[in-house]
């Protein structure tokens, strides 16, 4: 880790709108795809009041986002290694004061963050659900904005006011859609194109469609013994299709 | 390079020294009142406090003021920030009138403190004049702030000067300023003694309408006929 590259690293944050469609989940298993493919990848828990990466991954934390913003320690020594080249920064649970972090904070934040982040190929921000100040400061900081949803109602909506937001007010024009807990390839390609010709309709917005990820068994069972289904289980059918979805990321 | 470093914050500083030699530096919040100005600096600096003594100690509106340069020296950090953050910032002008004394603008400077933010900067702009940076707040919230001091710093006359920064075209720290001393000006032709800038509520322009929801939810209902 001591090495600096110069190449900036792509910085992907990955959002939902709705909660519960499966964000963390889904950015430790591309993490671990990336890690795998020879990158070196960052997972940062963006979600800083009620954080979950390590729950996921089964960590121990002693250190996390909260002392970089209020002892001012140094992020580089917060970092997690799970694999070779799988780094994580968590973020601490049960803290309100991080998931509203004053102006000066998130300057503060911005500021650590762009310090490491160079020694690394891919920067994957796991944000919080909804539409808060650091979901749309973390979007506002990415190269590319995934955008997870699933086909339940409920989920496109907020999904669709979230890009909305960022558009409207941060100038964001290109969105990557994936859908989740799709019940086939079908049902997936038919919400993206809704949601497609809602975003190109009203906003202007032409999404790119990074796939679909099928409801599989493995995921929840994953989560449950705190590893990512990718590694516990690479030829479930979750695990294919997020392998799929980090070929297009790096293509 | 102290004095750089100090101009990034609501502060007046002092050289401390004999015969021009600097033996170190006084840094005072730029809230502090002239007459305890005048005391600290007594205490620290006696010589110090007999030429500040023999100048005016009162800011003013003017280009060159002391309190104009603090203020543009806070902004630019600001609008730094805006740019970089791409929150708002709002800055007021809070004129109040009918004070008497010193010890009733202290205690007007005392109500604004208590009333706002936490990161807030205050700092006096006039003689009466205060001079208030909200980072983060957009019109909406700086209007409703503005009602807050008038509200608590009744029955004292108080007209507030807004001006509020985005992100898109971010303006010189001097062009800002001016602003809400344009915004001030007017606020005291207006029965309501508040005045901004910002025309545009953006906040609402975000809201999903009701032809979009349905959009969104036509293919479901299609689905569902389809079955």
């Amino acid at each position: 880790m001591k090495e600096q590259k110069n190449k900036a690293p792509h910085i992907v944050s990955i959002s939902s709108g709705k909660g519960g469609v499966g964000k963390t989940s889904f950015t430790v298993n591309l993490a671990a795809a990336l890690s795998k493919k020879s990158k070196k990848v960052l997972l940062i828990d963006g979600d800083l009041g009620l954080a979950n990466v390590d729950v996921v991954l089964g960590l121990n934390v002693k250190h996390s986002l909260r002392e970089i913003v209020e002892e001012d320690r140094d992020p580089m020594e917060t970092l997690v290694e799970i694999m070779p080249g799988f780094f994580v920064l968590p973020a601490s649970s049960g803290v309100p004061e991080m998931a509203n972090l004053s102006y000066e904070e998130q300057a503060f934040l911005t500021n650590s963050l762009e310090h490491i982040t160079d020694n690394f190929d891919y920067v994957l921000v796991d944000t919080a659900a909804g539409i808060g100040d650091s979901v749309l400061w973390f979007n506002e900081w990415s190269d590319t904005n995934i955008i997870l949803l699933t086909p339940d109602p409920t989920s496109m909506t907020d999904a669709y006011a979230l890009i909305k937001v960022l558009h409207t007010r941060y100038e964001k024009n290109e969105f990557s859609l994936i859908i989740n807990h799709v019940k086939s390839k079908k049902e997936g390609n038919e919400v993206f194109a809704n949601m497609s010709a809602v975003l190109e309709n009203f906003l202007g917005i032409k999404p790119i469609n990074r796939g679909a990820i099928p409801r599989d068994s493995a995921v929840a069972q994953a989560v449950r013994n705190q590893k990512p289904f990718l590694i516990a289980q690479p030829k479930a059918r979750a695990s294919l299709a997020v392998n799929e979805i980090c070929n297009k990321l790096l293509s | 390079m102290v004095e750089t470093e100090a101009g990034k914050y609501p502060v007046e500083i002092f050289k401390i020294g004999e015969n021009g030699s600097s033996q170190g530096f006084l840094a005072l919040k730029s809230t502090v009142s002239p007459q305890r100005k005048t005391e600290l600096l007594d205490a620290v600096c006696p010589s110090l406090a007999t030429e500040k003594r023999n100048k005016s100690s009162f800011p003013c509106l003017q280009a060159s003021c002391p309190a104009r340069e603090s203020l543009k020296r806070q902004l630019r950090l600001e609008l730094d920030r805006v740019k970089k953050s791409r929150l708002p910032c709002s800055l007021l002008l809070v004129k109040i009138k009918e004070i008497k004394n010193n010890g009733q603008l202290e205690g007007a400077l005392a109500i604004l403190e208590e009333q706002a933010p936490g990161n807030a900067h205050i700092a006096r702009y006039g003689d009466s004049t205060f001079s208030i940076l909200l980072p983060g707040l957009t019109i909406k919230k700086s209007v409703r702030q503005a009602k807050t001091f008038q509200k608590k710093l009744s029955p004292l006359q108080v007209t507030v000067g807004i001006t509020v920064s985005l992100f898109k075209n971010i303006p010189e720290p001097e062009a800002v300023i001016s602003m809400a001393e344009n915004e001030l000006k007017k606020a005291q032709k207006d029965s309501s003694g508040i005045a901004h800038s910002f025309q545009e509520s953006e906040a609402d322009s975000c809201q999903v309408t009701a032809e979009e929801r349905s959009q969104l939810f036509s293919f479901l209902s299609a689905g569902k006929s389809a079955r």
